[in-house]
């Protein structure tokens, strides 16, 4: 279990508390936290759910898979710190793990 | 694909064992005997959906899934409903998901699914008129909005629009999309956002006339296209490549129609 603090892009905070094995982006869709589209479910196959994930955390979420970058090349303002929250699992040591969110998806 | 929770009456409940008749002694020899699974729902029956399974003697029907459906609805179960035609994967009106993948009934064999049991159910995200058949106004709707017929400003010519042989290979790729629905009910994007989103096939045949040559409306289709919705909720999913039956690329007609915006915008 880990808490996870999702911003919205203009601030807003939402706090879930994430069961391991879930991916970032389940736990925001699970608890209909806004900001995080997911169109294809999860398959890393279409980059709509796009977070920057917090300097802090960077090391512990580690970085990218080679599909996972080439699917960041359709996300809009990628910076270095991007992800695609489908790609991160959840443990118990990403509690306390914080994402924002980009203005848009799409 | 996604599985959410459904309103209990829409909730699939298990249904009916239908055995064709002396499909037990077949059962016994093995080989010939095949089980399809297939969603039923009847509009006027106030039941739910439900799975039936028609256990089969394969050797009194031809190769194909469609053969198979035909053969219990002649057979079995008259009530069965679904959409059928050419036979041949020209008209699309046997388009369903057959062992979860969109495709078309009469060209795909039944020998080519594995396990126990086929399953069938109609094209995935779309309102179910009975059975098999899926409600397709809303898909038809879209193909309509994209002005699938030749605009000129030019005077009329007094023969026939004149194309070049190599004009004309641009369209080879597009021209032959039969509407089947396969592609879009199989997209993420358009389950989730069809009353915006267009789907891959409207797209593609939108394409396929602004690749046309004789076609002289480029600017008006691509203005109409140019919405965060319409074309642009194509993420590259890349499913309705993977599951068109004729063979089709609609993401890489959507990918060139975006060059074509993206190019006019700079």
């Amino acid at each position: 279990m880990a808490k996870i603090t999702y911003i919205e892009h203009d601030g807003k905070e939402h706090v879930a508390e994430v069961k391991n094995g879930l991916s970032v982006m389940e736990g925001a869709i699970r608890n209909n936290i806004p900001g995080i589209d997911a169109d294809c479910g999860g398959a890393c196959a279409c980059a709509t759910c796009h977070v920057y994930v917090d300097d802090a955390w960077l090391e512990k979420t580690g970085g990218a898979s080679a599909m996972e970058e080439s699917m960041l090349d359709f996300a809009e303002e990628v910076k270095p710190t991007s992800r695609l929250s489908c790609q991160i699992k959840v443990s118990d040591a990403l509690d306390g793990l914080i994402v924002r969110m980009p203005e848009s998806q799409h | 694909m996604v599985a959410l929770t459904l309103p209990r009456n829409s909730q699939v409940k298990k249904g009916k064992r239908w055995q064709e008749a002396g499909a037990q002694d077949v059962g016994k020899a093995g080989e010939h005997l095949r089980a399809f699974r297939i969603y039923r729902y009847d509009p006027e029956d106030a039941g739910n959906p439900r799975w039936d399974t028609y256990e089969v003697d394969t050797s009194k029907h031809g190769p194909m899934v469609l053969d198979a459906l035909i053969h219990i609805k002649n057979t079995i179960d008259p009530t069965l409903t679904f959409r059928r035609s050419c036979r041949e994967g020209v008209c699309g009106s046997c388009a369903m998901n057959i062992g979860g993948r969109n495709t078309l009934a009469c060209t795909h064999a039944w020998k080519d699914f594995s396990g126990a049991e086929i399953s069938i159910s109609p094209l995935p995200h779309m309102p179910v008129v009975k059975d098999l058949v899926p409600d397709l106004n809303l898909f038809y709707a879209q193909y309509a909005s994209i002005e699938p017929w030749l605009h000129t400003k030019t005077a009329t010519p007094d023969k026939e629009w004149l194309q070049s042989p190599k004009e004309r290979e641009k369209l080879d790729g597009l021209y032959e999309c039969i509407l089947c629905a396969c592609c879009s009910t199989g997209c993420p994007s358009y389950w989730w956002n069809q009353d915006k989103y267009l789907g891959p096939a409207a797209l593609l045949q939108a394409y396929r006339w602004i690749a046309d040559s004789r076609d002289e409306a480029e600017g008006e289709r691509l203005d109409y296209l140019e919405d965060p919705f319409r074309l642009y909720r194509c993420h590259t999913i890349m499913n309705c490549a993977q599951v068109c039956p004729k063979g089709l690329n609609p993401a890489k007609a959507i990918a060139e129609t975006k060059k074509l915006l993206a190019s006019r915008s700079t």
